[in-house]
C-alpha cells in the first residue's frame, strides 16, 4: 500500500486529523483524480472485506467506521451482494474453461456462440454445418453399401442353397432313372419270347419362354403309345426368379391330375428346369394345361407360365 | 433546510461549470458524485439531500451576482458548512439511532438481514441486466476476487481494452456507482409501505 493509499485509508476509516482531511478533502474536489483513487480504494477495501481478506486488524478498523453508519451499511449490503454475484459467474466461468480444456467439444462450442468471439463462433458453426452434411452424406452411402452387400449375400446363399437341393434332386431323379432302368431290363427279360416292346416312358419338354408367359400357337404333342408305362413331363425355365414353385397340371376343361407345392427346379447356367414323373394310365388322350406359379417373399403365388400340350394315345 | 432550485439558477450553476453545456452537465454529474461521497465519509445522515442543499446555496449565490472562480472549491467550502450544521443539530440525536439500532434482538437482525439480502439480490438482478452486456463483463472483470493479482489484472485488461489504467478505473467504478444507485432505489422501492 503506497502512502498515498495509507492517507487515504485513514480517511476513509475517519483516522485523520481535522487538518489532513480538510487538505486531502480540498484537493480530490479540485482534482477528480484523486477522488476516483479514493473511491476505487473504498470499494476495494469494502469488497475485501465483504469477501472476508481483510487482516484482523484491518478488520476491526473497518467495523469501528463502518458498521455504526447507516449509509456505509448499505454499502456494504451492496458489496455483499454483488461480490457474491460476480464470484459466482467467475466461478462458472472458471468451470466452464475447465471443461474446455477437459477437450468436450460442446460446451467449448457453447461459450464459442455465446460469448464474444462471434466471428471464431460463426466459423465454427459453418465448419459444423459442413461437417455434419458430409457425415450423414457418409452415413447414407454407407448404409447403402451394407444393403447392397447383404442382398448379394443373400442372392449367394440362395443360390448356393438351390445348387444343394438341385444336387439331391438330380441325385434322387438319377436314382430312380436307375431303377427305371432296371426295372425296364426285367421288364424285358420277361417278355423275351414277345415281340418287341413299346417304349415304356413318353417324354416331352416344354420351354417356358419368359417371365409369366402363356404359350401360344399349336400345342406340342406327347404320343403315349399302347404298354408305355410313365410319361415323363419337363418343363425348362428361362429366368428363375423364385425360390420354389407350385406346378398343377389339369385336363383342361377337367380334373387336376397332379399337383406340387413348394417344387425347386434343377438349376443350370440356361436356366432351370422342373421333371414331372408321372403314371401313363392316369393321362388320357386329350388337352393339359401345366401351370407354373412362384412364391412369392411373403408366401403369396403369383402365376409364372401356363404350357399347353396335347396328349395323343396310340 | 431544502429549498428549491430555480431553472434560472441551475442555469448558472452550469454556465458556472462550463460555457459548453453538455460539458457543463458532465461536471455537475461529477461534482454531485464528489459531494455526495463527502457526506458519506464525513458521515452525515442523507448525502444526497445535503448535495442538493449544497447546489442549492451556491445556485442563490450566483444568482445574487457573485462570481465563483473556482466553483468545486467553493462547493467544498458549503458542503464542510452543511456538515457542521448537520452535527450540530444532530448531535442529540445520533447517539441514542445508534444504540438503538445495537439494541435490536440477534434474532430479529438476523430474519431482516436474510429478508434484505434477498431483496437486494432480487434488485441486483433486475439492475444488472438493464445493462449492456458489454457493461455487465467489465464488471465481472474488473472487480473479480483475484487479491494478489488484482493491480496486474487491471492493468492488463485496461492494455487489451485500449484504455489507460485511470480511464478503465474510472469507467468500472462509475459503472459500480450507477449500479448501486439502481440497486438502492430498487430496494426502497420494495421495501416502502
Amino acid at each position: 500500500m503506497t502512502n498515498s493509499d495509507e492517507m487515504m485509508t485513514r480517511y476513509l476509516f475517519g483516522e485523520l486529523s481535522e487538518a489532513e482531511q480538510a487538505r486531502l478533502e480540498e484537493r480530490y474536489f479540485t482534482d477528480t483524480q484523486t477522488f476516483d483513487q479514493l473511491a476505487q480504494l473504498e470499494t476495494d477495501l469494502i469488497d475485501d472485506y465483504a469477501r472476508g481478506r481483510l487482516s484482523t486488524q484491518m478488520r476491526a478498523r473497518f467495523e469501528r467506521s463502518y458498521l455504526h453508519n447507516p449509509k456505509r451499511r448499505t454499502r456494504l449490503k451492496f458489496s455483499e451482494v454483488l461480490t457474491d454475484r460476480l464470484d459466482q459467474t467467475a466461478s462458472a466461468r472458471v468451470a466452464d474453461q475447465a471443461r474446455m480444456k477437459s477437450g468436450s467439444f460442446w460446451p467449448r462450442l457453447s461459450s464459442l456462440l455465446t460469448g464474444g468471439r462471434r466471428a471464431l463462433a460463426f466459423s465454427m458453426a459453418v465448419a459444423l454445418v459442413l461437417l455434419s452434411s458430409v457425415s450423414v452424406w457418409l452415413f447414407i452411402q454407407s448404409q447403402r453399401l451394407r444393403q447392397d452387400l447383404a442382398r448379394t449375400q443373400d442372392a449367394q446363399s440362395a443360390q448356393a442353397q438351390q445348387g444343394r437341393e438341385a444336387e439331391q434332386q438330380l441325385a434322387s431323379e438319377r436314382a430312380r432313372t436307375e431303377e427305371l432302368t432296371a426295372e425296364l431290363e426285367r421288364a424285358r427279360a420277361e417278355a423275351k419270347p414277345q415281340p418287341a416292346p413299346a417304349a415304356s416312358v413318353a417324354s416331352l419338354v416344354l420351354i417356358v419362354s419368359g417371365a409369366r408367359a402363356v404359350d401360344t400357337g399349336a400345342p406340342p404333342t406327347i404320343v403315349i403309345r399302347e404298354g408305355t408305362q410313365q410319361v415323363r413331363l419337363q418343363l425348362k425355365l428361362k429366368e428363375n426368379e423364385y425360390q420354389s414353385y407350385q406346378l398343377a397340371l389339369q385336363a383342361v376343361g377337367g380334373e387336376e391330375i397332379l399337383k406340387r407345392q413348394h417344387f425347386k427346379p434343377l438349376a443350370n447356367k440356361s436356366g432351370a428346369s422342373f421333371a414331372l414323373t408321372l403314371p401313363a394310365s392316369q393321362v388320357k388322350a386329350g388337352d393339359y394345361i401345366l401351370t407354373l406359379r412362384g412364391y412369392g417373399p411373403s408366401g403369396e403365388l403369383e402365376d409364372v407360365s401356363q404350357s399347353l400340350f396335347r396328349v395323343e394315345k396310340k | 433546510m431544502a429549498s428549491v432550485l430555480t431553472a434560472e439558477a441551475f442555469t448558472k450553476l452550469l454556465a458556472c461549470l462550463d460555457p459548453d453545456r453538455e460539458r457543463a452537465g458532465d461536471k455537475y454529474e461529477d461534482l454531485r458524485r464528489i459531494l455526495i461521497r463527502f457526506f458519506e465519509w464525513r458521515g452525515a445522515p442523507f448525502p444526497e439531500d445535503h448535495t442538493d442543499e449544497t447546489f442549492n446555496r451556491v445556485a442563490r449565490k450566483l444568482n445574487e451576482g457573485i462570481e465563483i472562480k473556482n466553483l468545486n472549491g467553493y462547493c467544498y467550502e458549503v458542503a464542510r458548512l452543511i456538515c457542521l450544521e448537520v452535527w450540530k443539530g444532530d448531535a442529540s440525536r445520533r447517539e441514542p439511532l445508534l444504540e438503538a439500532h445495537h439494541r435490536t434482538p440477534a434474532d430479529a437482525n438476523a430474519v431482516e438481514s436474510a429478508l434484505e439480502r434477498e431483496l437486494l439480490l432480487e434488485c441486483l438482478e433486475e439492475c444488472l441486466n438493464r445493462l449492456p452486456a458489454e457493461s455487465r463483463a467489465l464488471l465481472v472483470e474488473y472487480y473479480q476476487d483475484e487479491k494478489r493479482n488484482r493491480i496486474e489484472r487491471r492493468k492488463a485488461l485496461a492494455e487489451a481494452l485500449g484504455l489507460r489504467r485511470e480511464s478503465l478505473a474510472n469507467r468500472a467504478q462509475r459503472l459500480r456507482d450507477k449500479l448501486e444507485v439502481c440497486v438502492t432505489k430498487c430496494f426502497h422501492k420494495s421495501t416502502a409501505i
